[in-house]
């Protein structure tokens, strides 16, 4: 005992310099100057620690006193999280703060230094604080349930239930209605009471008798209620509220009974009082909107005047129509905690499952999107089935555990590889498409951009090519009559102008003319004659003379023949491969033809469709060759061949053929 | 003895059932403040019920149950209606008009009566199918569509017979009056609705033909007209019976709507709010939109509805009350549905 109070005088002090620390240090997010500090303390780690926490309640202790400044409070607490994160103070003292700090404060400044604890919820869900936290939070949450009003702070509540929601995995027991049991508690009263009554009929009694005076008998009705209400249905209407509290119920045999005839008679009511669909819709149409206001009441208001409004209301009747759906879900349902007894009958069943579907077609005729309503509310209770399920089973967790078992298939998978990859991965080899044709045209060209871009795709003509003949006939001295001319063809027309679109900038040029006055012809001619100028001198002659003329002629006569000499020339001089040494090659290559071909330039689809298309190696290999000497034309030397033939390797076959 | 006096008594009980199997209520009036309901049966007689009582939240058994029942007529009594101090009933025999005050003090006296014109050869004694009180600059008329294929007007400061609208070729069903010009419209058996303006009461105005308009024409049931109302703006007629209930615009004579009953013949309409009422023979009551949809389509007790009227009189007892081919009214509070049926035997 005496060592306690020696000890402690020493634990007042350390906790007054820890007090100090703190006050200075809360303002900085950073821990490192209090954890200095801390170091420097005197006495054993356990000591020093439990000074620190005693400071921070301390601090907050001061704070909540001297009117509880949200901002230095949780700042305060931000610190303590730090420090245990820093293994400086212990896991629990962030909650105590809390608690403390809700316990001391009023509502209207919880509710804002609640905001904290919210955001903090990744904080208090890490594995440092969870174990040490989970039942303070509760506690506090809890305490903080209790202060508050149910029906006035609705929206706080609301906060601190979905804090729990967040905080807390889903088979948390505290959350969870393990034996599912009904709030019995929620009674809804509604006035059926017997003094009520009497006091009613006597008034109602006068009135019979001095019935003669009418006006005066209207005068006094007037005070009871300004419209005529419907008890009878009123009644049963509320009474059916007591089985949707307490479901247990209906497995008694005179319950049950008052309950078929009290809902058959409302869902007769609500069949015959059809709701306004087309007035709604029509409503929605001015004002889109409107629909998208809910309105949600936790609790039915049950004044007799009311039900009038009620019973024309959409959303009161789906509300209604939903709790008969639960009701008969449960019902039917298995549920563990059902004594063995409280099973439905054959009768009980059918009725259930009629009523069901009255139910169900009642909510489709609600407006405002009545189907849909009821095509979720089914899916959602076919959801309630799981959730039974799961509850039945004892509320197991929601987090699987990965077992070894699993990861090993995940391993063994092979991984599925689309087609483009497959494509990809051949680099440009040929690609079974698993028809014959269809792997013909898939390997026309490997890739597709490179195919867009051949210069085969390129279908425009020039502009020199294309109006060379017009620009010659536009030049007057060949004296072609107007109705000869190309221009004067709409044929011609239509194609130079979708060109001159493509290609002449010309076409864009403003003109002075309104568009649409000038004919067609006459604005191609005039485009004719500006390329024409455009173009280099070759047509932009001098004029010639005849004279001059013949002798071009001459000139051009001797060229053409010269040429025609060199030619020959070439021809003989160049030595073509001839169709027996192809021949020869081709039955030495036999199997290895393909090969030849790749050498050859030929593209794989080139390939495979020769393959396919002759039966032996042989003829296969002729076919490429010759192919290959129509394309090649005069480049097909037997000079290329042969070092086609040596690249591949088959350099005897190349001596064979071609002996040097 | 003993034997005879329980076989009468079963004889009397079973009188009562096949009396009740056998009534039909033609006819029904609120009282002036709303409180009370009168209904004519086919019996001839005058059933008053209290409705406040029915309709309040201790109502039992015997508030179902007439307050008051009274013999009025040998025949059955085909239309009432109440002024703000008789309650005026007809059917055959002359129109007869009892003073409420009278009624509710269970002691009934004929305040006064008016006979029906007869033929010139005083043989006719024809029916009363429809009445309608019109007040006007604090004079008041009735008038009465009777099975001579007449349309009477009586002055009912005077009692005498102002005017008599003659035309139609069968008897006529229904009378309604327009509420801002001095015309009445009227139903008949021949198939015709005739608007009748009583400064020229010599020839109808206009005559209407539903059933030669294809839309609504239902050779199948007959030509015959069954009611007819005019709206609080004088410019919309709807009409049924043998051929649909068709909405008329008043101006140009040309139908405009048409509200469709498969297998049922319109025998009331009326228009309320923005709505129509009508019902006729299926155990129905019909709700409909002035474009042709129906609101709604209430079920009802009787298999065959003769008339379905609003308790305009007092808020607090605000009802719709149905009447037919059955013992029973029923009561809907909520104009969507049923909420209790009074018997009146």
């Amino acid at each position: 005992m005496a060592a306690s109070t020696a000890s402690g005088s020493d634990f007042e002090k350390q906790r007054q310099t820890c007090l100090k620390f703190i006050e200075k240090h809360h303002n900085s997010t950073d821990l490192n100057g209090l954890r200095d500090e801390y170091q420097t303390l005197p006495g054993s780690e356990s000591e020093r620690k439990l000074a620190l926490d005693q400071a921070f309640r301390d601090a907050v202790h001061k704070q909540v006193q001297s009117g509880g400044d949200i901002n230095i409070l949780t700042s305060l607490i931000n610190l303590a999280v730090e420090a245990v994160r820093q293994e400086l103070g212990s896991h629990s003292t962030p909650f105590l703060l809390l608690q403390d700090t809700f316990d001391g404060l009023e509502l209207e400044k919880c509710s804002s230094l609640f905001k904290f604890v919210e955001d903090g919820v990744a904080t208090w869900k890490s594995d440092i604080f969870y174990s040490a936290g989970k039942n303070y939070l509760l506690r506090m949450c809890n305490d903080l349930l209790r202060r508050l009003s149910k029906s006035l702070d609705t929206v706080f509540c609301g906060r601190i239930q979905l804090f729990l929601a967040r905080l807390f995995p889903l088979e948390e027991k505290s959350g969870v209605n393990l034996t599912s049991q009904f709030n019995l508690d929620n009674v809804t009263t509604f006035s059926s009471s017997a003094e009520d009554f009497v006091r009613k009929s006597s008034e109602t009694d006068g009135e019979k008798d001095d019935s003669m005076e009418i006006e005066e008998g209207e005068m006094e009705d007037t005070l009871s209620s300004s419209i005529p209400i419907d008890y009878n249905l009123y009644r049963r209407f509320w009474s059916l509220q007591d089985n949707f509290r307490n479901p247990q119920q209906c497995y008694e045999k005179i319950a049950w009974k008052q309950f078929v005839v009290n809902a058959d008679e409302v869902l007769k009511v609500f069949t015959s009082n059809k709701l306004d669909d087309i007035k709604s819709s029509r409503k929605n149409l001015e004002q889109p909107k409107q629909s998208d206001t809910h309105e949600y009441f936790a609790k039915y208001l049950t004044n007799e005047k009311l039900l009038d409004l009620q019973m024309s209301d959409g959303n009161f009747r789906r509300y209604v129509l939903v709790q008969f759906l639960i009701l008969f879900q449960y019902l039917n349902s298995t549920v563990k905690f059902k004594s063995a007894n409280q099973v439905l009958s054959e009768e009980q069943s059918n009725w259930v499952r009629e009523s069901t579907d009255k139910v169900l077609q009642l909510l489709r005729e609600t407006p405002p999107d009545g189907e849909q309503f009821a095509k979720y509310f089914e899916h959602l209770l076919a959801r309630e089935e799981n959730w039974n399920a799961w509850k039945n089973e004892g509320c197991p967790s929601y987090v699987r555990e990965a077992t070894e078992n699993t990861a090993k298939q995940k391993s063994l998978r092979v991984r599925k590889r689309s087609l483009g990859e497959d494509i990809k991965a051949t680099g440009g080899k040929v690609v079974k498409m698993g028809n014959d044709e269809l792997t013909r045209l898939w390997n026309i060209y490997p890739s597709n951009m490179e195919a867009c871009k051949s210069d085969k795709r390129i279908f425009l003509p020039s502009l020199e090519d294309f109006f060379e003949e017009a620009i010659l006939q536009a030049d007057p001295e060949q004296q072609i009559e107007e109705q000869y001319k190309l221009v004067s063809q709409s044929n011609f027309c239509w194609r130079s102008l979708r060109l001159l679109a493509r290609r002449s900038p010309h076409f864009f040029a403003q003109t002075n003319q309104q568009p649409g006055a000038l004919k067609i012809s006459k604005f191609v001619e005039s485009m004719v004659m500006r390329i024409a100028k455009e173009m280099p001198s070759t047509l932009q002659e001098e004029p010639k003379t005849e004279l001059e003329e013949e002798e071009d002629i001459r000139e051009e006569h001797q060229e053409e023949e010269l040429d025609k000499a060199e030619e020959t020339g070439k021809e003989e001089a160049v030595e073509v491969v001839t169709a027996d040494q192809v021949a020869t090659v081709a039955e030495e290559l036999s199997q290895e033809w393909k090969r030849l071909a790749v050498e050859l330039n030929f593209p794989e689809d080139d390939i495979a469709y020769i393959e396919s298309d002759n039966e032996d190696t042989v003829s296969q290999a002729l076919k490429m060759l010759t192919l290959w000497m129509e394309n090649e034309a005069e480049r097909a030397t037997p000079g290329t061949l042969k070092i086609a033939l040596k690249e591949v390797g088959l350099i005897d076959i190349a001596n064979k053929v071609f002996p040097s | 003895m003993a034997g005879t006096l329980q076989f009468r008594d079963h004889d009397g009980a079973q009188e009562a059932i096949r009396k009740q199997l056998h009534t039909t209520i033609f006819s029904q009036a609120f009282s002036p403040g709303g409180k009370y309901l009168a209904v004519g049966t086919s019996f001839g007689e005058i059933a008053v019920f209290n409705i406040s009582a029915s309709l309040s939240r201790n109502s039992n058994e015997e508030d179902m149950k007439p307050t008051f029942l009274f013999k009025a007529t040998d025949g059955p009594i085909y239309c009432l209606t109440t002024t703000d101090k008789f309650l005026i009933s007809a059917g055959t025999g002359d129109v007869i008009a009892w003073n409420w005050v009278d009624v509710l003090r269970k002691t009934p006296k004929v305040a006064w009566s008016l006979p029906i014109p007869t033929n010139r050869y005083g043989l006719s004694n024809p029916e009363v199918n429809s009445l309608a009180i019109e007040s006007k600059d604090g004079g008041k008329r009735l008038f009465a569509g009777c099975g001579d294929n007449n349309t009477y007007i009586w002055d009912l400061e005077s009692g005498s017979l102002v005017q008599t609208l003659a035309g139609h070729t069968d008897y006529v069903h229904s009378v309604a009056l327009k509420s801002l010009s001095d015309q009445c419209v009227t139903g008949s058996e021949d198939g015709t609705v005739r608007l009748w303006d009583l400064r020229t009461p010599q020839e109808p105005v206009a005559v209407i033909e539903p059933y030669s308009e294809v839309t609504c024409a239902r050779s199948e049931y007959g030509r015959w007209i069954g009611c007819v109302a005019v709206d609080p703006t004088d410019d919309w007629l709807v009409c049924g019976g043998g051929p649909k209930l068709s909405l008329w615009h008043l101006r140009t004579f040309a139908v405009t709507t048409v509200f469709d009953t498969p297998g049922a013949c319109q025998q009331y309409t009326s228009f309320f709010e923005d709505t129509i009422i009508s019902a006729g023979s299926e155990p129905y009551v019909n709700h409909w939109y002035i474009n042709g949809d129906r609101r709604s389509r209430v079920p009802c007790t009787p298999t065959s509805v003769c008339n379905v009227t609003i308790n305009s009189e007092a808020e607090n007892n605000k009802v719709l009350s149905v009447v037919g081919s059955s013992a029973k009214v029923d009561l809907c509070t909520n104009f969507g549905y049923k909420a209790l049926s009074l018997t009146v035997c």
